[in-house]
């Protein structure tokens, strides 16, 4: 009797502990290819880090925010071209991260400690303008059929993307 | 006597030509049988011209004998040679429910054999799947970190962790990346120290907000993450190949620099 009831139970216990450890680690080969690939957008965003990291004035961290995700949506556009949903869907995860909790909290921080009337106001305007226009072009980018955009995976960042930019305007 | 029975008749006569009287009353009477009578007749004589050995009286009457005799054409069936036994179809059909599988198996076999054919010969698609970066993953919660900081000090501590994200990812591929790959990355390390934590590190040895106290402990927690990215950078080297040593040293070096320009800031110079 306990044999019975052993086996089922160890099985769903390794069952349990194989279906909690995620995906494998990538090999040294597979850390190098993606380090190549993202060569450029490491560097830039890497830029944008050390600038956001000495920038204490709220205008000018949100416009450097908006560069950041300018940054990201370059690199999602080539991801787009090359017809590559994976990457797509992890850049867009990205994008959509550094926007909904990086660009649009430090676009409404700094409205509210910028005077309306003030030149920094305009300028927080134009950074609004600017990243709703980027993000519409990254999103652009990205096809409703095909190999990338029937990957349910990609609709779903899209939907998050449309959601965004309804909340940034 | 009607057409069809005076037309026998006359065929049964031995020479079609010689009509008896009881027949040439109907021939006299019906002209479709008299019209026949005389094709009939030339027939006749112009089968006797052919130059063929004449045929016995009475062969003309056994023949028609034959043909208007009952029973079947064939009178006979050759017979073919059989194994002795049960031929493998008899025994298929004798054993109970075994004809059912087999009809079963032909029609499986007929359904393959149509897919075989008919199926779509395109090649199938080799799905190639991209892993995400985790790196580049560290790289952009890194840059979310910096966006949601919100003191200079919290700023410089993200710095750091950045700058320890570069030399760990260094270290990691030391082995097997080209020096141009790993020049890069320790170019951003150095980056990041020079422009980001060193920079940033001055304002906030300017700050009024912080105490000298939490500026020093500051300082000290920053300066430790250099020295350790330092030391580590330095052993990689030692394990590394030829060509990863030089950018390995370059990010040791770059970290004692920002300790050391750390340190200068403190009162007493004492990071």
């Amino acid at each position: 009797m306990s044999r019975v009831t052993f086996i089922p139970a160890a099985f769903l216990a390794l069952s349990a502990w194989a279906g909690a450890q995620g995906p494998p680690p990538l090999t040294a080969a597979d850390q190098l290819r993606l380090l190549r690939t993202n060569r450029v957008l490491i560097g830039d965003l890497v830029d944008c880090g050390v600038k956001l990291g000495v920038t204490d004035r709220p205008v000018d961290r949100a416009e450097t925010c908006r560069e950041t995700a300018r940054v990201l949506g370059i690199a999602l556009r080539g991801a787009a071209e090359a017809q590559d949903a994976d990457r797509v869907e992890e850049l867009g995860s990205h994008l959509d991260l550094l926007v909904r909790d990086g660009l649009v909290p430090v676009l409404d921080e700094a409205k509210k400690n910028t005077p309306a009337d003030s030149p920094d106001a305009k300028r927080l305007k134009a950074v609004q303008e600017n990243a709703v226009g980027d993000l519409e072009w990254a999103r652009a980018a990205i096809p409703t059929a095909g190999k990338v955009g029937d990957s349910p995976k990609v609709r779903d960042v899209c939907g998050r993307l449309d959601g965004l930019r309804d909340r940034l305007k | 006597m009607n057409c069809q029975t005076l037309q026998n008749r006359i065929l049964a006569l031995p020479d079609p030509r010689q009509v008896p009287d009881g027949l040439r009353e109907h021939l006299d009477a019906c002209p479709a049988c008299a019209a026949w009578w005389k094709r009939a007749a030339q027939l006749e004589q112009l089968l006797g011209l052919l130059p063929v050995p004449a045929a016995p009286a009475d062969k003309k009457a056994a023949l028609l004998d034959d043909l208007t005799a009952a029973g079947p054409v064939i009178k006979s069936i050759p017979s073919v040679d059989r194994r002795s036994g049960r031929s493998a179809f008899e025994l298929v059909g004798a054993l109970p429910g075994l004809k059912y599988v087999a009809g079963l198996a032909a029609a499986v076999l007929v359904v393959l054999g149509g897919w075989l054919v008919l199926r779509p010969t395109k090649q199938p698609e080799v799905v190639t799947h991209t892993p995400r970066h985790p790196f580049l993953e560290k790289v952009i919660q890194r840059d979310l970190a910096l966006t949601q900081a919100k003191t200079p000090e919290q700023r410089l501590e993200v710095l750091g962790g950045l700058a320890d994200d570069l030399s760990a990812e260094t270290r990691s591929l030391a082995r097997v990346a080209s020096q141009e790959d790993l020049k890069d990355l320790s170019a951003q390390f150095q980056k990041v120290v020079d422009s980001g934590i060193v920079p940033q590190a001055k304002k906030v040895a300017d700050l009024q907000a912080l105490t000298q106290a939490q500026k020093k402990a500051l300082f000290e927690r920053l300066s430790a993450r250099l020295a350790e990215a330092g030391q580590q950078a330095d052993q990689a080297a030692r394990e590394s190949p030829p060509h990863a040593q030089p950018v390995l040293k370059a990010i040791s070096e770059k970290a004692r620099d920002g300790q050391t320009k750390l340190g200068a800031l403190l009162p007493g110079g004492g990071a």
